[in-house]
């Protein structure tokens, strides 16, 4: 019970680095600690503290549930690729408007 | 054992919050996907441990500094190579350009294409700035598309020299 609220306060503090940063490489880092904190939840959630790798369950131990890591190896490369269009996009915002400051990029959409 | 690694990783994600300056902030955005590898370890998800320790800790801090340097280049495409502007040391026009970017700390990135496309050279590429010889005057057209903020810049430094005249280019437009 512990690790599942410090998994969620770990989630709680990306969410405030993302919503708080000034920089926009720094949003873009801290969407990537929101969702490596998410798939620590999930694999923490199908987790049997007696159990066992899911290979050979006839080993002995109760193996844990394979269809969540399955489905995390997926988030991770998703995630990366969402990371490369958004540093991408990054680069093009910073030629426009020559800042990567929230503030001042916000201002400037009003602006025009 | 866990706790150890819990505390550790909050400890990092509160060091990231602080952090300033974006090379440091990447590589503790490493040091924290290697401690998260462990965990998923420990949970016996070896799988995921290993992708993200090949992606969280090394390709991902790879992009980003590749994505921060991207940022400062100053992408220059030239038709013309004369007296007035080529590579090499003491070219007046080059001088000019080199003062430019060293004021607002861009890195130059000068290329000689001689039969460059002005049409759509803008949308497909990543080009800052394209010059060419005006047969009509003899200027030297510096040609800019009209959303870069860099355009209001570079004028203001070049204002006064009587050998260079400004185009601003909306984005699909055809220049000839």
């Amino acid at each position: 019970m512990l690790q599942l609220a410090l998994i969620l306060l770990m989630i709680g503090l990306g969410l405030y680095g993302l919503a708080t940063s000034r920089h926009l490489i720094k949003s873009i880092i801290f969407l990537n600690v929101v969702e490596a904190s998410v798939i620590l939840f999930f694999l923490r959630l199908f987790y049997i503290s007696e159990g066992g790798v899911p290979i050979l369950p006839s080993l002995g131990a109760e193996p844990v549930d394979p269809i969540p890591q399955a489905l995390m190896i997926t988030t991770i490369v998703i995630g990366a690729s969402v990371t490369a269009l958004a540093l991408m996009m990054s680069i093009k915002i910073y030629h426009q408007y020559g800042t990567l400051d929230w503030k001042i990029l916000l201002n400037k959409e009003d602006n025009q | 054992m866990y706790l150890i690694l819990y505390g550790l990783i909050i400890f990092f994600i509160i060091i990231m919050l602080r952090e300033k300056e974006s090379l440091r902030l990447i590589i503790y955005f490493a040091i924290f996907s290697l401690l998260m590898s462990v965990l998923y370890f420990l949970y016996y998800a070896y799988d995921v441990a290993l992708a993200e320790i090949a992606i969280g800790s090394a390709l991902l801090p790879l992009f980003f500094i590749i994505a921060l340097g991207k940022q400062k280049n100053f992408v220059v495409v030239s038709r013309v190579e004369d007296e007035f502007f080529s590579e090499k040391e003491g070219c007046p026009g080059f001088r000019l350009l080199e003062r430019f970017t060293d004021s607002f700390d861009l890195t130059l990135d000068i290329f000689f294409e001689h039969h460059v496309q002005i049409k759509g050279a803008f949308r497909e590429r990543n080009v800052d700035l394209i010059i060419l010889k005006s047969h009509r005057d003899g200027k030297y057209v510096f040609v800019m598309k009209k959303s870069s903020i860099l355009h209001h810049k570079l004028r203001r430094v070049l204002q006064e020299d009587p050998r260079i005249r400004f185009e601003i280019v909306e984005e699909d437009e055809i220049y000839d």
